[in-house]
């Protein structure tokens, strides 16, 4: 039985393994599509709210020491209610992780694969994930530990190897399209801090529990700061009105990249990293679904489910008909999913598990 | 799970990945690509442009039949085929060309994009944002920006001291570095500056000499005539 426990450096990095994997697909570009010019304002704004998010939910956690959001629902509402909470994750995390793939599939065929049918691409992926799950947790752990800061690292290199292709006057008008697309329309951005999801899992993965609240926010700035790097690239370079590659934006960006001669066609370098952080980003949501899983069936062991779930993955990868299809979800549909399960659904179950733990404490005495 | 199912499941898996990626699937390797190295735009009779594709040298014969000469070797490598053909976007006369060639044409190699004056006339945000979207062009690819038609461009850009003429196309611009008769200037840079509220696109204005066409240079060699920064998207 798998009892690894999360160092603060490792969970702070699987909360960024989310946005990382996001990012190297067209998050940037479709956050710049919604509030254009005043997207860097835009996430400076929802970094706050993001933040006060997380304090809220780790507020609401101290009442329920060592519990996760499963643990809670089975409290408030019985197992019934547990195991809906688990599967609706489950859906989550999967499908979301899916359809990403099949998008980074799709790119990457159109770049370096265009006679290689998408399937193998999707394979290439899907085999990680039973391997890392063979494996023990701890394995997906370090690999992330280590690949999301050489991804971090590659977009500060990014952004300073391009900086002579910057037009910093395009962040005017601050307001973009105004206050409102900014402030009301823009605060669907949020869905970009994908790695709360994870927060309502982490507590009692912790090894020191007590440092959630400290970690989360941490994830939270580091993840911002992430944005800031990456919207900038694409907001300086690219001018936001006019419609420019739909395929992976950062690899565009990473095109420009040169040094004289010698160094040419370092955008290979950056793919490969990307590459291998989308592989982490897989491993991290199979182990967790499979974690979410043993808990709401109550087997002693994920190994036998290890195919079966691969197999699955696999499926609904190649489900969208197409790019534009999956493209879709990614860009229309993910959005409120996001925001629906992790900003509404959990939060409300929070607090009403938190009135109830208040009313049965104020009853007791 | 067993051991020999274990070993069973990686050979197959590795088997498959062997057969997806190995050049004889996808038949994409350099025998099925014709690389581009030089595009010319000019104004078509019958369909809005005339595309001119450069092609790379053919391969230089075997090790047996290398007896020639240096000098005719260098011929050999500097010489390249170029196809025209008339469609009315980039992209569609890639598409035509392909099913006329038995190669798949590769831009990755794609070292100067040549548009005719009267094509810059006209504008030519549309090709530039079509070759942006690419992901096969690089942002350094040079774009000129021809007082003579792009195709006799091409075909007159037989370097002198140079062998191959994707070397050619690729240092040339290298000499605004210490001179002020020529700019660098490439695809992203124009781009860049195509889309940017406070600056203007420019390229390489270039010509060629030929019998035919006297009014420019009176230099026997093909060169770039001059530079200047072209007001114009």
């Amino acid at each position: 039985m798998d009892k690894t426990k999360l160092g603060t450096f490792e969970a702070i990095t699987l909360i960024l393994s989310f946005v990382v994997a996001h990012t190297v697909l067209s998050l940037p570009k479709a956050l710049v599509d919604v509030t254009k010019s005043s997207t860097l304002l835009n996430i400076l704004y929802i970094t706050v709210l993001a933040v006060i998010f997380v304090y809220l939910i780790c507020f609401l956690f101290k009442k329920f020491p060592g519990m996760d959001i499963l643990d809670i629902s089975e409290y408030l509402g019985g197992k019934i209610f547990k195991n809906i909470v688990g599967f609706i994750f489950i859906f989550y995390f999967v499908i979301s992780a899916c359809i990403f793939l099949r998008n980074f599939a799709e790119c990457l065929e159109i770049v370096y694969y265009p006679s290689t049918d998408i399937i193998f691409i999707v394979l290439f992926f899907i085999i990680s994930i039973p391997i890392t799950s063979k494996l023990n947790f701890n394995a997906s752990l370090r690999a992330n530990l280590i690949i999301v800061p050489l991804v971090l690292m590659s977009i500060v290199f990014l952004f300073f190897a391009n900086i002579r292709y910057f037009t910093p006057q395009r962040i005017f008008p601050i307001l973009g399209n105004g206050f409102k697309d900014t402030f009301i329309v823009g605060l669907t951005n949020i869905y970009s801090f994908s790695g709360i999801a994870l927060i309502y899992f982490l507590p009692p993965l912790l090894k020191e529990p007590s440092k959630l609240t400290k970690l989360s926010v941490t994830g939270i700035i580091i993840s911002s700061i992430y944005l800031l790097f990456v919207v900038s690239l694409i907001l300086f370079m690219f001018p936001v009105f006019v419609s420019l590659d739909e395929v992976l934006p950062l690899y565009t960006i990473a095109t420009y990249v040169e040094f004289g001669s010698f160094f040419q066609r370092l955008e290979s370098v950056f793919l490969l990293i990307w590459l291998i952080s989308f592989a982490c980003y897989l491993s991290i949501i199979a182990n967790f679904s499979f974690k979410i899983f043993k808990k709401i069936t109550l087997i002693k062991d994920t190994k036998p489910i290890i195919y079966p779930f691969a197999i699955l993955a696999l499926g609904i990868a190649l489900l969208p008909k197409n790019y534009a299809i999956s493209k879709m979800y990614e860009t229309k549909i993910y959005p409120y999913i996001m925001i629906g399960i992790v900003f509404f659904v959990s939060l409300a179950l929070l607090l009403i598990a938190y009135i109830k733990k208040r009313k049965g404490e104020k009853l007791n005495e | 799970m067993s051991k020999i199912t274990r070993t069973i499941f990686i050979i197959t898996i590795t088997l498959v990945f062997l057969v997806a990626f190995s050049p004889s699937y996808n038949s994409l390797n350099i025998d099925n690509l014709a690389y581009v190295v030089g595009l010319g735009i000019d104004l078509g009779e019958n369909e809005k442009y005339k595309f001119s594709f450069q092609f790379s040298p053919k391969k230089s014969s075997s090790k047996s039949n290398s007896s020639s000469s240096s000098e005719e070797d260098s011929e050999q490598n500097a010489s390249s085929t170029i196809n025209t053909i008339e469609a009315s976007s980039i992209d569609t006369a890639i598409n035509l060309m392909n099913s006329y060639l038995a190669k798949k044409i590769n831009l990755s190699h794609c070292k100067v994009v040549v548009f005719s004056e009267e094509v810059a006339y006209n504008g030519i945000s549309d090709e530039i944002y079509t070759l942006t979207n690419n992901s096969e062009v690089r942002p350094s690819t040079s774009v000129v920006i021809s007082k003579s038609s792009a195709e006799e461009y091409l075909n007159n850009s037989s370097p002198i001291l140079e062998n191959m003429i994707t070397k050619y196309y690729e240092i040339f611009p290298h000499s605004s570095k210490y001179t002020g008769y020529i700019y660098n200037a490439t695809l992203g840079d124009f781009y860049s500056n195509l889309v940017s509220i406070d600056s203007e696109p420019y390229a390489i204005l270039g010509g060629v000499k030929n019998e035919e066409n006297s009014e420019l240079s009176q230099n026997k060699e093909n060169s770039i005539s001059s530079n200047n920064y072209l007001n114009r998207s």
